[in-house]
């Protein structure tokens, strides 16, 4: 399983699910944390998503950009401990940004 | 790949950031240790592929310079996303030959396979 952290919200997170597989994880992270945002964009954009069964972001940067309360359903809010742990149960870790 | 591969996937223009050069001075330094080493132009990455560029007094090094350059540091994987390439149309314009083609399977493929995964 590989957790994809992705840290801009740009096309780098098209490349990453281009490349990613249905048990691996990503995980959103400083700006990435905008693609969590529930509007039409993301919404589509998610829906369109065949890989990663497990979305995740980061509780801090939600919480520092004021969308905490403003994402979609299908990810789950994680702390700083968390990502440590899904970093360490992970086969590999891939940084996009 | 082995066990110890390393994938680098370059997926920005040459001269737009640092990612370019961070990306050259990581191929080179892990080739330098003797690892598995592949490299990945895609998205707007493969236009640092293309023959031609000159950074004149730009305070830059040429990319497509140090590309063709990579086999003589034993980096034989050198690979082109091929649909990138298509996109932008370049596909007749590579600064090297030996360019290795990557569709999207493959490329997934790579990624997956690989035990260490850095994208720039």
């Amino acid at each position: 399983m590989i957790l994809h952290t992705v840290n801009k919200y740009s096309d780098c997170i098209s490349a990453c699910m281009s490349v990613a597989d249905k048990e691996d994880a990503v995980l959103l992270l400083e700006d990435g944390v905008y693609a969590a945002l529930d509007m039409d964009d993301n919404r589509h954009f998610w829906a369109s998503i065949s890989t990663v069964s497990r979305h995740y972001v980061l509780e801090a940067d939600l919480a520092a950009r004021g969308i905490s309360d403003k994402m979609l359903a299908r990810f789950n809010v994680v702390s700083w401990q968390d990502f440590v742990a899904l970093s360490a149960e992970s086969d590999k870790v891939i940084s996009w940004g | 790949m082995s066990n110890d591969s390393l994938v680098i996937l370059v997926r920005h223009t040459p001269y737009s950031s640092h990612h370019a050069r961070a990306a050259m001075d990581l191929t080179l330094t892990a080739a330098a240790f003797d690892s598995d080493v592949g490299v990945v132009f895609m998205d707007e990455g493969v236009f640092q592929l293309i023959s031609g560029q000159d950074t004149g007094t730009s305070g830059f090094k040429n990319v497509g310079k140090m590309i063709p350059a990579l086999a003589a540091y034993d980096v034989d994987k050198v690979y082109v996303h091929t649909p990138s390439a298509a996109r932008f149309s370049i596909e007749d314009e590579y600064a090297m030959d030996g360019l290795l083609p990557l569709d999207d399977e493959a490329l997934k493929t790579l990624v997956q396979n690989a035990r260490h995964v850095m994208v720039y």
